[in-house]
């Protein structure tokens, strides 16, 4: 008899429920739950990939020792004993262990015990994508609830948040309706599909979303925060200062105001100053802040998980030869951060292990591979965004030799002669040193000259596109790349609709289909970063003020392509 | 039964989470079709399950039938591709399944719309845009819902 079993998603910070019908031990279809408190039943287009991921034909299901299959327990030997060998040789902190953000908190404290514990090593990071990291510190998790989308009389909703989870629109589109005064103002630098929803989008330069976020305050008279030249800042945004003051009188006026912030690729000063600011004017308004992350445990990763290091200072302690081993349990970082933990970076390394979901680069170059479960084969419980805890069960059993990473830790921990307690673990995340008022002054006077370009987001791609990428929808709705480019700018270039576009940067170049549209301004450019060779044109550098990556591209040009 | 899918091209944000959801819960075949309008919004032409359907007249395997119930279903095992269902259906909602030699089209879900549940697209759209009513309460609220995909793909109002 078929059975429905609860399951949540982990494809972003939103953590939608929904169900899987099992008969007999096999995972039939996805089913929708109107019980899941955030979403209500409704589930996006990664969501349904859920079920794909367990009976997907490249899922990784055995150990590799050099690419060769081996079983589990000769596959742990050898991984112990390149970890011992290499902590003889170059010491403890020759050693580093990379998390990625879709495990359970349960792998997180197991990871950061074995970290401590087997290998005496501080270095633990955890590989966030884009702008969590920096957002995350600027503003931390958020203290509203899901019910607070209900009835919202305003929302200021930051970046494309309903293409980039898409589950919250339900919610906040209905409360605009429910009464003539309700308001959703959004702040993109280019017309999303969010903005069709709004009654005022603010035009940002990119990067430029904490100038009005900074404004809104400035004009509210809010303490504590950096003040700005009202005038200059609204004319960066193409406003004017009563326009601003206008918006600003309208949030005091309401008495329930929600703001949300999704992450996104670009500066981390401006993603930690935008954290910062949207919470500061969440709560300048009496109202309630939410952010919203691309990695789908993002929370509990920098709740648990936090040394003081982070991935940027790990790259750059391999390339300096001070690691010398490299254990990576969940992410694929070389499609993650191109360039900067790339296949030149990860030359210098005595040893590689990485756990995956999928065979993926990483798992490829790695000299131990280690097969991980879905998030749906292993029980756990997650930390979402809008202070929503989910525990679950496993849907199914993990496939082949697949096994969760706190079995791959204590397996691990028990070669190398320790055993793991699962004790709870607490991050530590040192301030960051940023010179908020001067970083704003330069986003006013920053000027829009040549092409710059932004990423798409896509809602039936995850932000990598190293899971999405192989399924079935997401390859049958192609072209599912493109980039979108202004009227303007493609006459400017020669580019037209439909035909193929070449972007060039200093890191390379690649070709994708152009769409011509007007929500693009002059001189702007959005490319789909969830391509590996679009995402690859993004130079990621180490910015050591945030600690994180700053990912932008130089010497952009955009010729018609063959 | 007469509750249908309906959609509110107004609340749509055009993320294709109906057609993901229709694709995955009938094994990977497409019975939502979809279409690019304007570059900034996406119509679904799905079935209307006629009262009169000219899909059932054009099919000459009989493969086409409406039941009792109302539903327009196509059977699989005498669907022979031929495209007369097709090109007789005044809403473009039915298109050639390539790959499989059929013309798969929207079964209304009667698996879960029997035991009273919504169909998958209209209980997976993340807008609201897309709900499972009763026609007739439809058309007493909203006028003229069930206009053909070619007439809205005329009219709907480009979004701002």
């Amino acid at each position: 008899m078929p059975e429905t079993k609860k399951a949540s998603c982990l494809f972003c910070s939103f953590q939608c429920g929904f169900g899987i019908e099992v008969d007999a031990g096999v995972p039939v279809r996805i089913d929708l739950d109107p019980e899941a408190r955030q979403n209500k039943g409704a589930l996006c287009v990664r969501g349904h990939y859920n079920l794909e991921i367990l009976e997907h034909p490249k899922r990784f299901l055995a150990a590799t020792v050099n690419r060769r299959r081996v079983p589990m327990t000769s596959a742990f030997t050898k991984a112990a004993g390149a970890i011992a060998e290499a902590r003889a040789t170059h010491g403890k902190d020759s050693v580093a262990v990379i998390v990625g953000t879709e495990l359970s908190n349960e792998d997180y404290d197991a990871a950061v015990e074995f970290a401590a514990k087997a290998l005496g090593t501080r270095n633990i990071a955890v590989a966030h994508d884009g702008g969590d990291f920096p957002l995350l510190a600027g503003g931390g998790a958020g203290d509203a609830s899901p019910e607070d989308m209900d009835g919202a009389e305003a929302v200021v909703l930051i970046g494309d948040v309903f293409w980039g989870h898409p589950c919250v629109a339900k919610r906040i589109i209905g409360s605009r309706h429910l009464a003539r005064t309700n308001r959703i103002y959004t702040v993109n630098p280019y017309r999303s599909n969010t903005d069709w929803f709004a009654d005022r989008h603010v035009v940002t330069r990119p990067g430029g979303e904490p100038l009005f976020l900074a404004a809104l305050l400035t004009a509210m008279n809010a303490q504590g925060v950096p003040r700005v030249d009202v005038e200059k800042a609204a004319a960066a945004c193409g406003m004017t200062a009563a326009e601003v003051e206008g918006i600003a009188k309208d949030l005091r006026s309401k008495k329930k105001v929600l703001v949300v912030a999704s992450s996104r690729l670009g500066d981390s000063t401006s993603a930690y100053l935008t954290g910062m600011l949207a919470a500061k004017l969440a709560h300048a308004c009496g109202g309630k802040y939410a952010p919203l992350f691309r990695g789908g445990n993002a929370i509990g990763a920098h709740a648990r998980v936090g040394s003081g290091r982070t991935v940027p200072e790990i790259a750059k302690d391999i390339e300096g030869g001070k690691i010398k081993t490299l254990l990576v349990f969940g992410p694929d970082v070389l499609q993650l951060y191109p360039g900067a933990m790339g296949t030149d970076a990860l030359e210098g390394l005595a040893f590689l292990g990485a756990s995956s979901v999928f065979e993926n680069d990483t798992t490829k170059r790695a000299d131990v591979g280690l097969p991980q479960a879905a998030w749906t084969e292993a029980p756990g419980s997650y930390s979402a965004s809008f202070g929503v805890a989910t525990s679950i069960a496993p849907v199914v059993a993990p496939q082949g030799d697949a096994a969760p990473v706190r079995g791959i830790l204590a397996a691990l921990a028990e070669e190398l002669g320790t055993a793991l307690s699962g004790a709870e673990a607490r991050g530590e995340h040192p301030a960051m040193e940023i010179d908020a008022a001067a970083a704003l002054a330069r986003m006013a006077t920053a000027a829009g000259d040549g092409v710059s370009l932004v990423e798409s987001v896509s809602p039936f791609h995850r932000w990598d596109g190293a899971i999405t990428g192989r399924m079935a929808f997401a390859q049958a709705l192609r072209p599912y790349c493109e980039i979108w480019i202004g009227e303007a700018t493609a006459k400017r270039f020669g580019i037209k609709c439909g035909e193929n576009a070449t972007v060039a940067t200093d890191n390379g170049e690649t070709t994708i289909i152009a769409t011509v549209t007007d929500r693009m301004p002059e001189g702007l450019v959005a490319i789909p970063t969830y391509v590996p060779d679009a995402r690859g044109l993004m130079v990621w550098t180490a910015n050591p003020a945030t600690r994180w990556f700053d990912v932008a591209a130089t010497g952009t040009a955009v010729r018609s392509g063959s | 039964m007469n509750k249908r899918n309906v959609l509110d091209y107004g609340r749509c944000i055009s993320c294709k989470s109906c057609i993901a959801a229709c694709f995955y819960a009938h094994n990977r075949q497409d019975h939502l079709e979809a279409a690019n309008v304007l570059v900034n919004t996406v119509l679904q032409m799905n079935c209307r399950h006629c009262e009169q359907p000219l899909c059932e007249a054009a099919c000459p395997q009989e493969a086409i039938k409406r039941r009792d119930d109302g539903l327009v279903i196509r059977s699989n095992m005498k669907c022979s591709a031929c495209t007369s269902c097709a090109q007789a259906c005044p809403f473009g909602a039915i298109d050639l399944e390539k790959t499989r030699h059929n013309l798969p089209k929207c079964d209304l879900c009667d698996w879960r719309t029997l035991e009273g549940k919504d169909t998958m697209c209209a209980g997976t759209c993340v807008s609201g845009a897309r709900t499972f009513e009763d026609i007739s309460d439809v058309k007493a609220q909203r006028g003229a819902p069930m206009r053909g995909a070619r007439t809205i793909a005329k009219t709907v109002r480009r979004k701002r």
